[in-house]
Order: structure tokens, then sequence, then C-alpha cells
């Protein structure tokens, strides 16, 4: 473990403003290639979920915009 | 109350900040993450905190835009992947300079400070070529067109040369001089780089115009993944903000990249180069907050960065909207009246 790296970490969280995901008993490499994991399953989640949406939605909303005065 | 560690007034804050910049990415394919580590630093974030979770969500955003450009395959991923040494190399440059001005007390300030410059730049840049499309009436570009510069470079054939998928050369000095060069901006800004990237694949490296927006974007996702795990490391990425900030953006992207096939960018590309200024001028009143100790220019400067992005977004839509209803008429047969 790199004892610089950890002061930060713990200057930065001391400030009440660090969420990121703590899990103690990973090592710092895992934790951060969790987090790098979690956003891209949020990403891909997102994208195919705002897709269905999109298919659903969509051509009522523009005919909806289309026919506003 | 309080959801992803963050009280319900900042998530809508981030959603709805998140889908305008998702807006911006997805009309003009780039505008995103800048405006975000400036917000984060307005709203009292530290510098290092700012930029991680900006990387983050960098890396969140391009994914869902690489995902769109793979599927109409304007995508080099052999480019891509040449350059990834030199953007790990660039954006841990980036992050040493980042962490070694926050040992000292200086990361906000001067972070701050190359913040107001770049969106000043940038939005001059925007304004006056808006200004001078006006004025000339517009020009296009064509999709396979090459530039000048890019040939001449390309015509130095400094060994190692590779080919690249689209068949042509190019030296692996000027694809690593492009990902570490940008990887320096991006570690110490915390911005996916694209405003500077794609114009440095197109201009030096001599890919299509297309491929170039495409393969930019799939660099950015390699800068966004790399600098959200180094920055992951030092455990400062906010994953609250960051899940907040993907939600807005992911349907603003849609709706963005939807808007493009109704309003013509020139319509709204002077509205950005403002928005950009202020966004500038914004950043500036936050370094002023701090240096004159006055609260009331945090104030001031949380209004014009949220209000220039929200005046943006409701120009992007309002001219979609009318777009949408004009080509509806036209389809009907009716006649309609310019406003």
């Amino acid at each position: 473990m790199n004892v610089e790296t950890n002061d930060f970490h713990t200057t930065i969280c001391g400030r009440g403003v660090c969420r990121m995901i703590e899990f103690a008993v990973l090592p710092t490499a895992l934790q951060a290639a969790l987090v790098v994991m979690l956003v891209l399953v949020e990403a891909i989640g997102l994208y195919v979920g705002y897709g269905l949406l999109e298919e659903r939605i969509a051509p009522s909303v523009l005919d909806a915009i289309a026919n506003s005065s | 109350m309080e959801l992803l560690g963050l009280s319900p007034e900042l998530i809508v804050l981030f959603v709805s900040f998140g889908f305008m910049v998702g807006v911006f990415f997805g009309f003009f394919g780039m505008g995103g993450s800048f405006l975000v580590t400036p917000a984060l630093l307005i709203l009292g974030y530290p510098a290092p905190v700012a930029i991680g979770s900006s990387m983050a969500f960098v890396f969140g955003t391009a994914v869902i835009a690489t995902l769109k450009h793979h599927d109409v395959g304007s995508v080099d991923y052999k480019l891509g992947a040449l350059m990834f040494v030199g953007i790990v190399a660039g954006i841990e440059a980036g992050k040493l300079l980042v962490f070694g001005l926050e040992a000292i007390g200086r990361a906000e300030l001067v972070v701050g400070v190359a913040y107001v410059l770049l969106l000043g730049a940038i939005g001059i840049v925007f304004t006056r070529n808006a200004l001078k499309q006006d004025a000339d009436g517009g020009g296009e570009t064509q999709a396979d067109d090459i530039p000048e510069i890019a040939k001449k470079i390309k015509s130095y054939n400094i060994p190692p040369m590779v080919t690249l998928t689209d068949g042509s050369k190019a030296s692996m000095w000027t694809i690593s001089g492009v990902g570490g060069g940008v990887g320096v901006v991006s570690g110490f800004l915390g911005v996916g780089g694209g405003f500077i990237r794609m114009p440095a694949i197109y201009y030096l490296i001599g890919v299509p115009l297309a491929a170039a927006v495409g393969t930019s974007l799939f660099g950015a996702l390699m800068s966004g993944a790399v600098g959200a795990f180094s920055y992951g490391l030092s455990g400062v990425i906010d994953i609250g903000v960051v899940t907040a900030l993907l939600v807005g953006s992911a349907l603003g992207a849609r709706i963005g990249s939807a808007s493009t096939a109704y309003v013509d960018e020139a319509d709204v590309t002077i509205y950005f180069g403002i928005m950009l200024l202020m966004a500038s001028t914004a950043v500036a009143f936050g370094e002023l907050a701090n240096w004159l100790e006055m609260p009331i220019f945090d104030t001031v400067s949380f209004v014009l960065l949220i209000g220039s992005s929200l005046f943006v977004t409701v120009i992007i839509l309002y001219y979609g909207a009318v777009s949408v209803r004009e080509q509806a008429a036209l389809a009907d047969g009716t006649p309609q009246v310019d406003d």
C-alpha cells in the first residue's frame, strides 16, 4: 500500500466529500477497478434502458410536438 | 434523507446538469466534461475529487457515445489502441501535476485559472467561427477530406510507421504524441479532451473527419477509464456524483444527437461559444470568491455556469421543436410562416 496515497485519501475524505466505494478488505487497485466496472455497467445499462424508452415513447413525443400549436 | 450520499437537492442539480451536458455532447460531439470539473470546483469539491469524478463521468459518457458511433462503423479501434500508451503516460503526468499542486495547496487555483483560459479560448474560437460562418454563408467539409497539413505530416516517414484501418500510414511518434499530449490535458483538467483530440487526429494524423470523431470518442473512453482508475487508486471519485450526472447525461445525449437531425448546428454554435465564455467568467468569479473571500462571487459564478448551460439547452430544444413542427406542417402540405 502507498502511504502517501492513503494520507491523501484521508485528507480528502476528511472534508466529507469522498464517497468512493469502500471495501476495506480489498486492495486499492481492485477498489479502483470496481469503480471503473461500476461506471461501465451503469453506462451500458443507461444506454440500453434509454434506448428502449426512446423506441417506445419517441414517436408519440414527436407527434405531440408536431401537433402542438 | 440521502441517496447515493447526496441530498435530494444535489441529486436534482446533478441529474439536471448532467442532462444539459449530455445535450451538448450529443449535439456538438463535445462540450460535456469541461463543464463538469468547473461546476464541482464551484460547489466546493477539492480539485482532485472534482477531476477524478469528472474523469469517471467522461468514461461513462464516452462509453455511451462510442456505442452509438460503433453502430455506424465510424471508430478506428486500431488507431485508438495505438494511442493507448501515450494516453496512459499523459494522464499519469497530468495527475502527478494535480497532486503535486495539491500538496502545496495550489491545485484549485491553478486548475481554476487553466479552466478560465481554456474555456475562454475555446469560447472565442467557437464564437468567431460562428460569426465567420454567418458572414461567409457557411461551407461544408466533406467527410473523406484530409487537410493539407495532415498530408504534409504524413509525407515525413519517421519509423516505426503503422498502417491504419483506412489503409493509410502514420508514424507511431505522431500517434503517441497526440495520445500523450491530450492525456496530459485530460489528467490535469479531468476532461475527455475531445475538443483537442478530434482536431489532432484529423489535422496531425490525417484520419477522415467522420472516423476522427468516432475514434476521438473511443480515445475519450480510454482516457476516462485510465483516469478514473488512476484517480480511483487515490480514493477521490465520488460515485454518487458520477451516477447522478450519468443518469441525466445519458438521456440528454440521446435528445441532443436526435436534435442534430432537426437543428442546423450553425444556428446554435454562437450560443455555445457565448456559453463557454460565460463559463470561463463563472470560473473566474469562483476564483475571485476564494481569493477575496467574498461568497457572493461563488453565487454569481454558480448562477452564470448553470444559467448559461440551461439557456443553450433550451435554445437547442426550442429550435428542435420548431423544426419538428415545420417538417410536420410541410408533410401535411400546410403553409408555414417563419418566425
